[in-house]
C-alpha cells in the first residue's frame, strides 16, 4: 500500500514527487511513456516567467510569485541550468502598447520586482537586433530560461534518491476506491494507495473522469517552434516576447530566446487540435511564426535552423465566465483525489510551487507529514566537459580517457558522458532519452555523424539492439 | 602548448592529399588530428566501388582507396592522432583539441589546412508537415549502420533527393532486401551522376519521381507513409497531384554542407580549405588533387612566407566534373540506349541490334563500346558488401568480387554473405570467401584489419 500514487513524471509530477519524498511517505509515480519528460514538458518555450501576465488573485498569479521566490533555490540544489536574462515585452504601435502599460499593471499587483517601461531608445540599446519601429516595452528583471527536460528529470532523480518508486512505461487505465483505499489499475497490475494525485498533463481530464465528480475536458493546442544554430546566440540576449492588443484574439503574440545550451528558440505558434498525439509541424503554423518572428526582428536569419517542432498546451475548456486558471484542488466528493491539471504556462515555473501547494493538500488529507530526517536536496548534474575549465577538464580525462573522446561533434559531447548518463536515474531506453540528457546528437546536424554511435553505445549498455532516429526528439 | 608548423585537422581523403602535398613540398613538420578512430573519413563508409577512377585509373572501393593513402602516411612517416577531436581554432592559429590520452591540449601551428569534411543536411530543419515519427534517417547515418554495424533500420523505404549518396544508398537498401519505393527529386533531373542511375536506379528498377517533393511525412510512432507532390518549374507545389506512399524508413540525402564551424575568428591568413570542407565534391579524385594543392601552398607559405598567389589564401581548386547531366533516356524499338557506368562521363551509348552486327555511337572512348557489347548480352556488375568478422567489436569487413558478376546475382550474394564470418588478420585483397554461389567468384577484402 502506497501513500501517495502520482500519475505523470513530467515537470510538475516530478516536482510533487520529491516535494512529498521530503517525508515520510511510500510514493509512486506512474508514466505511461518509456522516459519522464515526455509530455507537455518536452516541447515548451522554457522561459521562466516573472508574472506580471497572470491576472491578480488567480492560482497562477500566486504559485507564479512564489516560483520566482524560490526558483534559484531550487535549481541550486538540483543543479538544473537557470539563467536569467530579464525579458522585453514589446509593442509596435499604441495600441499594443496599452496592453503593455497593463501588463505594468498587473506585475506591480502581482507583486513583480524590478519592472520598468522602456523607450524605443532603451530599447534598442539593449536589443540592437530589434526592429527599428519599436514603440516601448516592458522590461522584466526577473524573466529567465531553464532546461525544461531537466526540470522533469533532476526533480525525478532526486526524488528516486529519496525513496520514490517511478515506474515507467505503465499506464494508468482505472482508478477505483474503496472506503478509504484506491486501485489503480496499470497494464502490469493493480496498486493501492492512500492519495491519488493527477499530475497526467494532456490526458489529465482521462484521468480526472476514471474517478473524479468535477468535469472538464482538456483541448490541446499546438505550439510550433524554431531552433536556430548556435552560432546565431550572439543576436538575442534577451527573453523577447511580442506584445498583442489586449482582446485581439486575431494577434498571435510570439517569443524570441535564447535557450540554456546556446541556440535560439523562436514560437510559438497557437492553433487548436483535437488529437493529443498531434506534435506535428505544418508549412502554415510555421511560416507565420517567421513572419511574425521577422517582425520584431529582422535579420534572424531562419536558414541556420537546424531544428522545427511542437508541443501541446493542456487547455482545459472552461465556460465563458470561469477564470482561465490551473485546477489544482482536492475533489470535493472523492476524498484524496487530487487534481494537478489544466497546467499549462507558466506551469514550468510554477512546478515548484505548485508542488509545495500539493503538499498542503496532502497534509489535509493525511494530518500532519513527517519529515524525512535523511531527506538529501542535493542532484548534481552529470558533469559536462564543456563547461569546465582546461585543467579540470584534464583531470577528469586522466580519471576517465572517455571523456576525452569527443562523439557528437557538434557540441562537443564526449563518450564519459554519454555512458555517465546512461548509469544514471530515470533509467534511458532510447536515444531520444539519451539526447535530451547529454544533447548529444542535438546539434547543427541533428545526428547525422553520432547517431550510429549513440546507438552503439546504448545498446552495448542495455544488451539490446537499440535503433531510433530524429525522428520524434521534439527538443 | 606544442609548436607544430603544419597541422590539418581532418584525416579523410583532402587531409591525407593534403599531408602528402606538403611533404612533397619540402615540409618536415606535419601532423594530422582525426576525429574517428582511423585514418579515411566518410571513405571508410563508401564501400561500394567508382573510386579512383582518374587518380588511379583503377576501380577502387572507399575503404580501397583510403587504404592506399593510409599506406602513403606510414610510408612517408607523417604523424597523426586518432580519436582526436578539435574543438576550436583562433585567429592566433591556436588549436585546442582533446584525445583519450592527452586530455585538452594546444598546439599553435604557422599554417593550418582544414580538412574536415561536410555534415549532412536535415529534414528536420526544413518547413514541413511532419508528425514527427521515428525512422527519419539522413543517408550516412543509414550508411554507416548498414555497412560498418550491419544494422538496416527498415523493409521499406523512399529516399528524398536523388545526390549520389541517395543514389548509392538506394542500391545498398535494395541490396539489403528492402523495398526502396522511390526517389524524389524536386529538380527536373536528377543530379546524381548518370552511372548511378544506371546502376543504382535501373539495375532494380527503383523509381525515381523528378518535379517532385515531399509535402507530408505521416505515422504516429514510426514512419507510416509519406505523401509527394509535384511541382512546377518555380519549385512551387501543383495542386491535385499528391500522392501517398507506404514507408518505414525515410532517408534523407539533401544535400551536404562544408562542417568549419571549429574556426571561431573565421578564416585568416595561413589556414587553407581543401576537399568538402572547401565545397562539396562528387568526385573523391578530384578531393585529392585539391588536397594535393592545399599541401603545396600551405608549405610554400611557411617555408617562403608567403605565396604567390595571395589571392589563393584558401585553396580553391576546381572541381573538374565531368558528368553531363542527361536525361533518363530509355530508347526505343529499334535504339537501344546504354548508359556507360565505366567512368563518371556516363555516356549515353546507342545501338541497334541487328543481328548481322551491332552498330553503337555515343560513345567517348573504345571502353565504351566493349562495355555496350556486354551490357547488351548480360548486365554485369562488380559486387560490393560487407561481412561480419569473427570477433567482439562488431565492425564488419568491406568486400568486394574478384570480377564482375552477372547483376541479378547481387541481392542472392549479399544474403548469402550473412551466414559468414570472417576471422583476423586481413589483408586488403586477400580472398576471404572463395566460391560462395558457385558461379566462380571470389570475394576479396577492401581493406586490411588486424595486420
Ligand atoms: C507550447 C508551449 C509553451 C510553453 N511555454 C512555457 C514557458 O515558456 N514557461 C513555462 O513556465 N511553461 C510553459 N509551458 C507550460 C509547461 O510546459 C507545462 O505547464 C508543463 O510542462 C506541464 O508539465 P506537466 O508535468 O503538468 O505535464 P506533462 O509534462 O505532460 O506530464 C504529464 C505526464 O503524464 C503522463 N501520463 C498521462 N496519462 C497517463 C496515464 N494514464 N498513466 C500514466 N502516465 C500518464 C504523460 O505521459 C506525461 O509524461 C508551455 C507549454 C506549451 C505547450
Ligand atoms: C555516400 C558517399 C558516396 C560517395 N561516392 C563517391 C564515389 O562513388 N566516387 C567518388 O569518387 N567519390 C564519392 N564520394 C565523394 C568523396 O568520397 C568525398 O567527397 C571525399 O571522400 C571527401 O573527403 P574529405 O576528406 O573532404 O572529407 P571526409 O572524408 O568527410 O573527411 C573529413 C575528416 O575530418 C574529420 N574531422 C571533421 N571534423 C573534425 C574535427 N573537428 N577534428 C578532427 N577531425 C575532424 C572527420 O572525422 C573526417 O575523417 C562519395 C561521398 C559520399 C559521402
Ligand atoms: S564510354 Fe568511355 S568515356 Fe564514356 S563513360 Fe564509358 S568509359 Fe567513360
Amino acid at each position: 500500500m502506497y501513500d501517495i500514487a502520482i500519475i505523470g513524471a513530467g515537470a510538475v509530477g516530478g516536482f510533487v514527487a520529491r516535494e512529498l519524498s521530503k517525508y515520510n511517505l511510500k510514493i509512486v509515480i506512474f508514466e505511461k511513456e518509456l522516459d519522464v519528460a515526455s509530455g507537455v514538458t518536452k516541447g515548451n518555450t522554457a522561459i521562466v516567467h516573472s508574472g506580471y501576465s497572470p491576472k491578480p488573485g488567480t492560482i497562477k498569479a500566486k504559485l507564479n510569485r512564489k516560483a520566482i521566490e524560490i526558483f534559484p533555490q531550487v535549481c541550486k540544489e538540483l543543479d538544473i541550468s537557470y539563467k536569467k536574462t530579464g525579458s522585453l515585452l514589446i509593442a509596435f504601435n499604441e495600441e499594443s502598447m496599452e496592453a503593455v502599460y497593463k501588463k505594468y499593471k498587473r506585475g506591480i499587483r502581482n507583486g513583480v520586482k524590478s519592472l520598468k517601461i522602456l523607450t524605443k531608445e532603451e530599447i534598442l540599446a539593449i536589443g540592437p537586433n530589434i526592429n527599428q519601429n519599436a514603440y516601448g516595452a516592458l522590461y522584466s528583471q526577473d524573466t529567465g530560461i531553464v532546461n525544461n527536460w531537466d526540470m522533469a528529470i533532476a526533480a525525478c532523480e532526486n526524488a528516486i534518491e529519496n525513496g520514490v518508486i517511478l515506474k515507467t512505461n505503465e499506464e494508468v487505465y482505472k482508478i477505483n476506491k474503496n472506503k478509504d483505499t484506491f486501485y489503480i489499475d496499470t497494464e502490469k497490475g493493480v496498486y493501492q494507495s492512500k492519495v491519488v494525485i493527477n499530475c497526467a498533463g494532456l490526458f489529465s481530464d482521462d484521468i480526472n473522469n476514471m474517478i473524479g465528480i468535477r468535469s472538464f475536458k482538456i483541448v490541446p493546442k499546438k505550439g510550433q517552434y524554431f531552433i536556430l544554430d548556435k552560432n546565431q546566440c550572439s543576436m538575442v540576449n534577451h527573453v523577447i516576447f511580442l506584445a498583442k492588443p489586449e482582446n485581439d484574439k486575431n494577434t498571435k503574440g510570439m517569443i524570441i530566446a535564447p535557450t540554456v545550451n546556446g541556440n535560439i528558440i523562436i514560437g510559438p505558434s497557437s492553433q487548436d487540435v483535437h488529437n493529443k498525439a498531434d506534435i506535428s509541424t505544418t508549412e502554415l503554423g510555421l511560416n507565420k511564426v517567421k513572419s511574425l518572428a521577422k517582425n520584431v526582428m529582422p535579420s534572424l536569419d531562419f536558414s541556420k535552423t537546424i531544428k522545427t517542432f511542437a508541443g501541446l498546451r493542456p487547455k482545459v475548456d472552461f465556460a465563458e465566465d470561469e477564470e482561465n486558471d490551473f485546477i489544482i484542488e482536492e475533489d470535493k466528493h472523492i476524498g484524496g483525489f487530487i487534481n494537478v491539471a489544466g497546467i499549462k504556462s507558466p506551469g514550468l515555473t510554477c512546478a515548484p510551487s505548485i508542488a509545495i501547494m500539493v503538499k498542503d493538500i496532502v497534509e489535509n488529507i493525511l494530518g500532519k507529514l513527517q519529515p524525512k530526517e535523511d531527506f538529501n536536496p542535493y542532484r548534481k548534474k552529470a558533469i559536462r566537459l564543456n563547461e569546465l575549465n582546461e585543467g579540470e577538464r584534464n583531470k577528469k580525462i586522466k580519471e576517465n580517457p572517455l571523456y576525452g573522446k569527443i562523439v557528437c561533434k557538434c557540441e562537443n559531447i564526449s563518450e564519459g558522458e554519454i555512458i555517465d548518463a546512461i548509469r544514471r536515474n530515470p533509467n534511458i531506453t532510447t536515444i531520444k532519452g539519451l539526447k535530451i540528457r547529454t544533447m548529444a546528437g542535438m546539434g547543427r546536424c541533428q545526428g547525422g555523424f553520432c547517431m550510429c554511435s549513440l546507438m552503439e553505445i546504448l545498446s552495448r549498455k542495455s544488451d539490446k539492439q537499440i535503433l531510433s532516429s530524429d525522428g520524434d526528439n521534439n527538443c | 602548448m606544442i609548436n607544430v608548423k603544419l597541422v590539418i585537422i581532418g584525416g579523410g581523403a583532402a587531409g591525407m592529399a593534403a599531408a602528402l602535398g606538403a611533404k612533397k613540398n619540402g615540409m618536415e613538420d606535419i601532423l594530422i588530428l582525426e576525429y574517428r578512430k582511423e585514418l579515411g573519413g566518410v571513405l571508410n563508409q563508401c564501400i561500394h566501388n567508382g573510386f579512383g577512377l582518374h587518380y588511379f585509373n583503377k576501380d577502387m572501393t572507399g575503404p580501397e582507396y583510403s587504404e592506399e593513402f593510409t599506406e602513403k602516411i606510414s610510408e612517408e612517416e607523417i604523424p597523426y592522432y586518432l580519436n582526436c577531436t578539435v574543438l576550436e581554432v583562433n585567429k592566433a592559429k591556436v588549436i585546442t583539441a582533446t584525445t583519450p590520452n592527452k586530455g585538452i591540449f594546444k598546439i599553435r601551428a604557422e599554417a593550418i589546412i582544414i580538412a574536415t569534411g561536410a555534415r549532412e543536411k536535415n529534414l528536420n530543419s526544413l518547413i514541413l508537415e511532419s508528425s514527427r515519427p521515428l525512422g527519419i534517417y539522413s543517408a550516412g547515418a543509414v550508411q554507416e549502420m548498414i555497412n560498418k554495424k550491419g544494422v538496416c533500420p527498415g523493409s521499406k523505404a523512399v529516399i528524398v533527393g536523388s545526390g549520389d549518396i541517395g543514389l548509392i544508398m538506394a542500391r545498398r537498401m535494395a541490396l539489403n532486401g528492402v523495398d526502396v519505393k522511390a526517389v524524389l527529386e524536386i529538380s527536373s533531373k536528377p543530379s546524381g551522376l548518370p552511372r548511378n542511375i544506371q546502376q543504382c536506379l535501373k539495375d532494380f528498377s527503383i523509381p525515381i519521381y523528378t518535379n517532385t517533393t515531399i509535402v507530408k511525412i505521416l505515422g504516429n510512432e514510426s514512419v507510416e507513409k509519406v505523401v509527394v507532390a509535384n511541382v512546377d518549374e518555380n519549385l512551387k507545389l501543383m495542386p491535385n497531384t499528391e500522392r501517398e506512399i507506404d514507408c518505414d524508413i525515410l532517408v534523407s540525402s539533401i544535400g551536404l554542407i562544408p562542417d568549419i564551424d571549429i574556426l571561431v575568428d573565421g578564416i585568416v591568413e595561413g589556414i587553407f580549405l581543401c576537399g568538402n570542407a572547401l565545397k562539396i565534391h562528387g568526385l573523391v579524385d578530384n578531393v585529392t588533387l585539391g588536397g594535393l594543392e592545399a599541401g603545396k601552398l600551405s608549405a610554400q607559405y611557411i617555408i617562403n612566407g608567403n605565396i604567390k598567389n595571395n589571392d589563393s589564401l584558401i585553396c580553391c581548386c576546381k572541381d573538374t566534373e565531368v558528368a553531363e547531366k542527361i536525361d533518363l533516356a530509355e530508347g526505343s524499338k529499334d535504339v537501344t540506349i546504354v548508359t556507360c557506368i565505366l567512368c563518371p562521363k556516363g555516356c549515353l551509348i546507342h545501338g541497334t541490334l541487328d543481328t548481322a552486327k551491332i552498330k553503337a555511337w555515343g560513345n567517348k572512348c573504345n571502353k565504351g563500346y566493349n562495355f555496350f557489347m556486354e551490357e547488351v548480352k548480360e548486365k554485369k556488375r562488380i559486387f560490393t558488401g560487407s561481412v561480419k568478422l569473427n570477433d567482439e567489436t562488431k565492425i564488419m569487413l568491406p568486400v568486394k568480387s574478384d570480377r564482375p558478376i552477372p547483376q541479378s546475382y547481387l541481392i542472392p550474394l549479399t544474403k548469402e554473405l550473412k551466414k559468414y564470418k570472417i576471422n583476423l588478420p586481413i589483408l586488403m585483397g586477400d580472398i576471404v570467401i572463395s566460391n560462395p554461389l558457385g558461379i566462380e567468384v571470389n570475394i576479396k577484402a577492401s581493406r586490411s584489419i588486424g595486420k
